[in-house]
């Protein structure tokens, strides 16, 4: 794999071509390549299963990978033992000694370092302060709210100053409210602390929402790489347009193809729909337009938009303050919309409206087998 | 009262109130206990320890401090003295004790009258026995003057003192004479004159016989308990198998097998010989070192299975996260690991301990004379010197003393469990520790189930080979030793013998356990570990001493009912194994399925019968194979307690091995091997059968 030379430095780690297999089970990673710049914050999203636990694994050192090479500031990583990587793990079952209080589980890396035992104890409570747990230190973790045992093990992973910070799926059992403010808390930390993070979750919201770019990951196979808004907005695939967000799927074949992208696409339902070839090619070959609810405008008051039906309104909901209107095409295809609240009443279930697309958000994909 | 009722009418009524009253008072006592629901099941159980395990050791406590023998010896005299005051009684104690000594003169019991007086005090003992062989037969006018002419020492306060000592109906003579302490004459304790020692002694040699076996024990089972928990696959069931056919083959034949591999004509100095070396330095029976070997390799599993289920709970998450905090695997091992299981490992211990402590056949058969730790004396002292009161003295000091590191234990453990419930990551999930155990640890495992499996592979292999003597190599391999060395006039009737009363055994033990197990599966959790902790009493009191109990407390010269006691006896045993396997068989099974029942209209008792019973046949089918494999080869309670009629295959094996190993009771060794092998492989078969038809629930 040859990158620019300044890429390289850029990079704090990268896996180049990992591949990774277990005896009697199918490949786990398939050729992995990933770079993470110094000071990203990087997430590696994918369904359960899909190897991105592995990956965290290899790179952690729990695992060595079947081949491939993992570089950690150009350095090889393979066949170096976790406790001489010096990276932050914090796991998904957090792994705080139960036999330890909370400050005596920070202080343990530091003590694993040969550092004295008060600076490990005083380093280890302004940690514990850094991440807003300043009274409960000297509690037993099964003393702490699973909220608190996050924030004991977030400290504990950061206190001796790793290169990286290794976070699988550490939210996994909190509830929504307290999930938020912890992920506020993790970017906050990254910011202050200018730390590298490799984030994996399955979770789609919560890597939106925090990370610098989003790695998605399907069967051991890096599907997309990108910020959240390319993967949102332009996803490269039909699996991750899936995987990611709410969206529309119309199946159709094409009956044009333009060098720019442009494309029309003939629906299964009889309309034709002018699109943005993303992955396939060839008039002729099956496609599936892609759009995603909100970008469908219901009776749209003006602007010019490369797409316009006449539909049947199927049904009108609340979600928030959005209304969550479902159309029918006139042959028959269901499309679901999302619409901002407007000062027009909504229309009614039954009636006749109008819906409307531009092209640059309307994409044909090749479609999932 | 109304006036006008007779007395007789008055008291009646009298009466209904008080019934009345009791009635409520108990109806009140009794409504907390409504609400225990479930725990009533383990009633039948907890009746029958009561019965059968705590009533005896109170009778060993009993006789420990009890001091009747004057009593009866002398019943006039020993009346006569409580009435008096401190002081040297008047003319008519003399005399009754007059005539009551030359009543037994006459009849020539004096010696046995006086036993109790003679371990109490020797002389008063000799000043009493010399005067009342002295004493004329004809009429005495003033016999107190006679007597203190006879001796000064009848006008002693002080040999009064000791008389009225001997003839209170408590003494705390014993128990300081297990102590080699004794009364002297002010009623002070001091230590016995040298002659008189030897106790202390015993005490310490048989704590420091169990306190090595343990710390040997320990150091074999951890590697393989370690191993087992890091053995990729869940169950590694045969391993498992390999490990308890020794626990399972019984005391005798295990040391049966030692006798085979390091007596004089065995494996280690016939090799030895051949090699052209001396035999002598092999010949580790009787040795200090083969005792030790054996005892210890006898515990390796007990020591092993707390450690295993520590290590199975421990989460490989804490290696990890100390490996990714910088520890490496030494010290991770050290500061992560060892810390959770430590509290498994020193109940591995503590039970370990007490198990030394009651090791009977091993020591019996491999101690060297002057080694014997206080089981195999106790016997002696029981049956030899006919000293009851003493051995039950002993019997409670090294209960005690065996018990001190199981109370700590669970006094800690208490605290540990406080301190890690649930925490522990997965909290009571079994884990699979990826990577599997080290080079190292792996080698010493293997080493040490090998060790333990030697000698029992070698009774199989002699008892194969026939042959006049015990040899090796082996002369030749026929299938005839089995059946022809065996005189089966001899063998038959002890085998049909042990077999009924293992059967009788295993299915008190069986019902009472699976009913106790039930209550345990649904009382609520606080209560549980309190529950089992006393339902697995019979586990804390080493074997000996128990037997020693039951011996007593059933009346040591009548054994017309030994089958019953000895049934009761072994139900005791085995009750522990059966509760444990039933509860393992009922948490696997889950409440759900009887739930799910419940809710389809089944009725409570009809929702049990019909979901959680035969889901849990098997587990009970286990729980009885192992009650009965405890009775089968225990040798323990029939040493004391079985009648001259009625003896076990053990009992009589156990017999001809104290006068010298043969070709004959290495077959019958072997056959018994056989036996629990088959009933062993039985139940892990059934257990199998029963996974795949139902799957794991």
């Amino acid at each position: 794999m040859s990158t620019p030379a300044d890429k390289v430095d850029r990079a704090r780690l990268r896996m180049v071509d990992v591949h990774k297999s277990y005896p009697g089970r199918p490949h786990t990673l398939q050729g992995l390549d990933l770079a993470i710049d110094r000071g990203e914050f990087l997430t590696l999203l994918g369904p359960s299963g899909s190897g991105k636990t592995t990956a965290l694994m290899l790179v952690a050192g729990f695992e060595n990978p079947t081949s491939g090479d993992i570089l950690l500031d150009g350095k090889s990583l393979v066949g170096v033992p976790p406790y001489r990587r010096g990276l932050g793990v914090v796991f998904q079952d957090l792994g705080l000694f139960p036999h330890l209080s909370a400050v005596e589980n920070v202080a343990y890396p530091l003590r694993m370092r040969g550092q004295a035992p008060a600076d490990a104890l005083r380093l280890a409570r302004d940690m514990l302060e850094r991440v807003r747990l300043p009274d409960l230190q000297s509690r037993r973790p099964h003393q702490l709210t699973v909220g608190q045992q996050q924030r004991v093990a977030l400290a504990r992973a950061l206190v001796f100053e790793p290169s990286m910070l290794l976070l699988d799926e550490p939210l996994g059992s909190l509830d929504r409210s307290v999930r938020k403010r912890l992920l506020q808390d993790i970017r906050r930390l990254h910011e202050a602390l200018g730390i590298t993070v490799l984030f994996v979750t399955h979770d789609q919201s919560d890597a939106l929402t925090v990370s610098d770019r989003v790695a998605i990951i399907v069967d051991g196979r890096l599907r997309q790489v990108g910020t959240p808004s390319d993967v949102y907005d332009s996803p490269s695939d039909a699996f991750v347009a899936r995987f990611v967000g709410e969206s529309n799927f119309l199946p159709g074949t094409m009956r044009s193809h333009q060098p720019d992208g442009r494309c029309e696409v003939a629906l299964d339902s009889g309309e034709t729909v002018q699109a943005q070839a993303v992955d396939v090619t060839g008039v002729g070959a099956r496609a599936s337009i892609w759009l995603r609810p909100e970008r469908i405008v219901v009776n749209p008051a003006h602007g010019r938009f490369g797409n316009r039906f006449t539909v049947t309104v199927q049904s009108v909901r609340r979600e928030g303050p959005w209304r969550l209107i479902d159309v029918r095409l006139p042959g028959g295809a269901t499309l679901a919309t999302r619409q901002p609240p407007g000062d027009t009443e909504p229309p009614e279930p039954g009636s006749q409206a109008e819906a409307a697309w531009s092209i640059e958000h309307c994409r044909a994909l090749r479609p999932l087998p | 009262m109304p006036s006008g009722h007779s007395p007789d009418h008055g008291s009646l009524h009298a009466t209904r109130v008080r019934w009345r009253l009791l009635r409520r008072l108990l109806s009140r006592r009794l409504e907390p206990l409504r609400g225990l629901g479930p725990v009533w099941l383990a009633v039948p159980l907890l009746a029958f320890l009561v019965i059968a395990f705590v009533v005896p050791l109170l009778t060993l406590a009993r006789v420990a401090v009890e001091n009747r023998d004057l009593e009866r010896q002398l019943p006039r005299f020993v009346d006569a003295l409580r009435a008096d005051l401190e002081e040297v009684p008047g003319e008519e104690a003399f005399r009754i004790l007059a005539d009551e000594l030359l009543t037994h003169r006459r009849a020539e019991t004096l010696n046995a009258a006086l036993k109790s007086l003679s371990q109490q005090d020797r002389q008063v003992w000799l000043l009493v026995s010399r005067t009342a062989e002295a004493y004329p037969d004809g009429v005495v006018p003033e016999v107190k003057r006679w007597f203190v002419e006879f001796n000064a020492e009848w006008a002693s306060i002080s040999t009064w003192r000791v008389l009225r000592r001997v003839a209170a109906p408590l003494t705390i003579h014993y128990l300081a004479g297990a102590l080699d302490a004794g009364l002297g004459p002010d009623a002070t304790i001091e230590a016995n004159p040298p002659s008189r020692r030897g106790n202390l002694g015993l005490l310490a040699r048989t704590m420091l016989f169990a306190t090595a076996v343990t710390a040997l024990a320990m150091a074999l089972a951890y590697p393989v308990a370690h191993f087992l928990a890091h053995l990729e696959h869940v169950p590694g069931r045969w391993l498992m198998m390999l490990l308890l056919i020794p626990a399972w083959a019984g005391a005798l034949v295990r040391t049966l097998g030692w006798v085979v591999m390091l007596g004089r004509q065995g494996v280690l100095a016939t090799v030895m010989r051949d090699l052209g070396a001396s035999a002598d330095a092999m010949v580790l029976v009787p040795s200090r070192t083969g005792l030790l070997l054996a005892a210890a390799t006898a515990l390796v599993p007990f020591a092993a299975l707390p450690c295993y289920v520590g290590l199975r709970r421990l989460s490989p998450r804490y290696l990890q996260a100390a490996q990714s905090l910088g520890a490496p695997p030494v010290q991770a091992f050290l500061s992560a690991h060892l810390p959770q299981v430590l509290p498994a490992v020193a109940l591995g211990a503590a039970v370990t301990y007490i198990l030394a402590t009651g090791l009977y056949t091993t020591p019996l058969l491999l101690a060297r004379a002057n080694d014997a730790p206080l089981s195999v004396v106790l016997f002696d002292v029981v049956d030899k010197v006919a000293n009851p009161n003493a051995a039950a003295a002993l019997a409670i000091w090294t209960m005690l003393l065996a018990m001190i590191p199981l109370v700590l234990c669970l006094r800690y453990l208490s605290a540990w469990r406080r301190a890690l419930p649930g925490a522990s990551v997965g909290g009571d999930q079994a884990w699979v520790h990826p990577g599997g155990a080290g080079r190292l640890v792996r080698v010493l495992a293997f080493g040490v189930v090998a060790v333990m499996s030697a000698p029992l592979v070698m009774t199989v292999v002699h008892a194969f080979a026939g042959g006049e003597h015990v040899s090796f190599p082996p002369e030749g391999i026929s299938l005839g030793p089995l059946s022809t060395l065996v005189d089966t006039a001899r063998w038959l009737p002890r085998f049909g013998q042990s077999v009924g009363l293992a059967v009788v055994a295993a299915l008190l033990a069986t019902a009472l356990g699976a009913s106790a197990a039930l209550a345990l599966h649904r009382v609520d959790i606080q209560g549980r570990y309190r529950l089992a902790l006393v339902l697995c009493l019979p586990l804390a009191v080493p074997s000996t001493i128990y037997a020693l109990a039951l011996y007593l407390a059933t009346g040591a010269g009548n054994r017309s009912e030994s089958f019953w006691v000895l049934a009761a006896g072994h139900a005791t045993l085995g009750v522990p194994a059966a509760l444990l396997i039933a509860w393992s068989a009922l948490t696997a099974t889950g409440r759900r399925v009887e739930q799910a029942a419940l809710s389809l209209g089944a009725p409570p008792r009809l929702a049990l019968r019909t979901t959680t019973l035969p889901l849990i046949a098997p587990g009970l089918a286990g729980a009885f194979l192992a009650a009965f494999v405890i009775s089968f080869n225990d040798v323990v309670l029939p040493v004391f307690l079985a009648p001259e009629r009625f003896r076990t295959l053990s009992l009589e094996l156990l017999d001809g091995l104290r006068v010298g190993l043969t070709p004959e009771l290495v077959a019958v060794g072997a056959e018994c091997l056989i036996v629990t092998t088959v009933v062993a492989f039985a139940g892990e078969r059934l257990m199998r059968w029963h996974l795949e038809r139902h799957g794991e629930v």
